[in-house]
């Protein structure tokens, strides 16, 4: 029994060497994570149509939510911000969901894009169709977004686009459950971009 | 020529530990494999679940790998069988914790499983059923062996039928059993 153990922490071992030397080569950190802070462009935005879009702070959120549905604070843009966004034609909502929450509701004009298309290292066809996008549209925000709370799909798929050199990608944390909740319109079915 | 053990699996004892083998090793080595080609997307896993610190992330996650890919490898080969069965056997009960854990805080994480090679693997019983199965087959392997189509057995079998002292005394007299036996 002793001796099954102790070759077991020698696989163990051995394992750890191996990893630290991977580690060393190709580098332990952890991939860059994607900012949930208001997008600045979202200022020069609301400077410009001062008198034409409607602003409503995320503060009025709560009055809009379904009671059972609380709003928070999360520091980020609100659902609001990513509407005018998306309005103005300068961001790509990215649903992060599954493909079956997907086809049943999604944000207008929306990407579908799970972590599972980038399995095996992988690089999906979409990573090339947003990267000229944003040749042809620097200020172009990718605004990922899942189940807000506690999903984190959306922050792991806004890492990988980051890993894959995209630019301004943001997290819409309220998600999905916030955009419904404040009332904005939803697309049904599949991807515009399939 | 061999020697035959008293001990030896029979056939079908031989054919259920390989299976078993190949059951564990391989799901290990599938999953090491996919994770080593995307680290970047199991360290995103691995942050979803919200057990392990920020800072030791990503040398768990190098660890890991590393580890199913060896014990695996091992388990397919059959060499130390065991060790590297009950290594395995930890890892997977492991896995099914923290996957637990995740069930019961009812959070929606997807559990990187084989790099996500299967589609969509958000946690749930069939995953932990589906750890339950490859748990019971490195249970096997830890108490039985790695059967005859291992190379443990091979080795077993050479060392059983190489001269022994007694056999070659006029060849070696002076080599001892306690000799041999080092």
């Amino acid at each position: 029994m002793k001796k099954l153990v102790v070759q077991a922490g020698l696989i163990v071992g051995l394992a750890l060497a191996v990893a630290g030397l991977d580690g060393a080569v190709r580098g332990l950190k952890m991939p860059d994570r994607p900012t949930s802070e208001r997008p600045a462009i979202l200022d020069q935005l609301r400077q410009r149509s001062a008198e034409g879009i409607p602003q409503r702070a995320p503060d009025d959120l709560d009055a809009a939510a379904p009671a059972d549905f609380a709003v928070q604070d999360t520091g980020g843009f609100s659902a609001f911000d990513v509407e005018l966004l998306i309005s103005e034609g300068l961001a790509i909502p990215i649903d992060a969901r599954t493909q079956a929450e997907f086809r049943k509701g999604h944000l207008p004009t929306a990407m579908h894009l799970t972590l599972e298309a980038f399995a095996g290292g992988a690089m999906p066809d979409e990573i090339m169709m947003l990267s000229d996008i944003q040749a042809a549209v620097p200020d172009m925000t990718l605004v990922v977004y899942c189940d807000g709370g506690d999903c984190h799909a959306s922050d792991a798929v806004g890492a990988k686009l980051m890993e894959f050199g995209l630019q301004n990608v943001y997290v819409f944390e309220g998600g999905y459950p916030e955009w419904t909740a404040a009332g904005l319109p939803i697309e049904e079915g599949g991807s515009m971009y399939q | 020529m061999s020697v035959p053990r008293p001990n030896s699996p029979g056939f079908g004892e031989s054919a259920l530990l390989s299976t078993c083998r190949l059951i564990a090793g391989g799901a290990l080595v599938l999953a090491g494999l996919l994770k080593m080609m995307s680290p970047t997307t199991f360290m995103l896993n691995i942050s979803a679940l919200e057990l392990v610190p920020a800072a030791l992330i990503p040398l768990t996650a190098y660890l890991v790998f590393w580890t199913e890919l060896i014990a695996g490898a091992l388990l397919l080969y059959g060499f130390w069988s065991r060790p590297a069965a009950l290594v395995a056997a930890g890892m997977y009960a492991v896995f099914t914790l923290s996957l637990l854990s995740v069930i019961w805080r009812g959070m929606p994480v997807d559990c990187g499983c084989f790099g996500g090679m299967f589609g969509s693997s958000e946690v749930g019983w069939t995953t932990i059923l589906r750890n339950g199965i490859f748990i019971a087959a490195a249970g096997v392997v830890v108490w039985r062996g790695g059967g005859g189509a291992s190379l443990d057995a091979v080795f077993e079998r050479r060392a059983a039928s190489s001269p022994s002292p007694a056999t070659d005394e006029a060849a070696a007299p002076a080599l001892s059993v306690g000799q041999e036996a080092t």
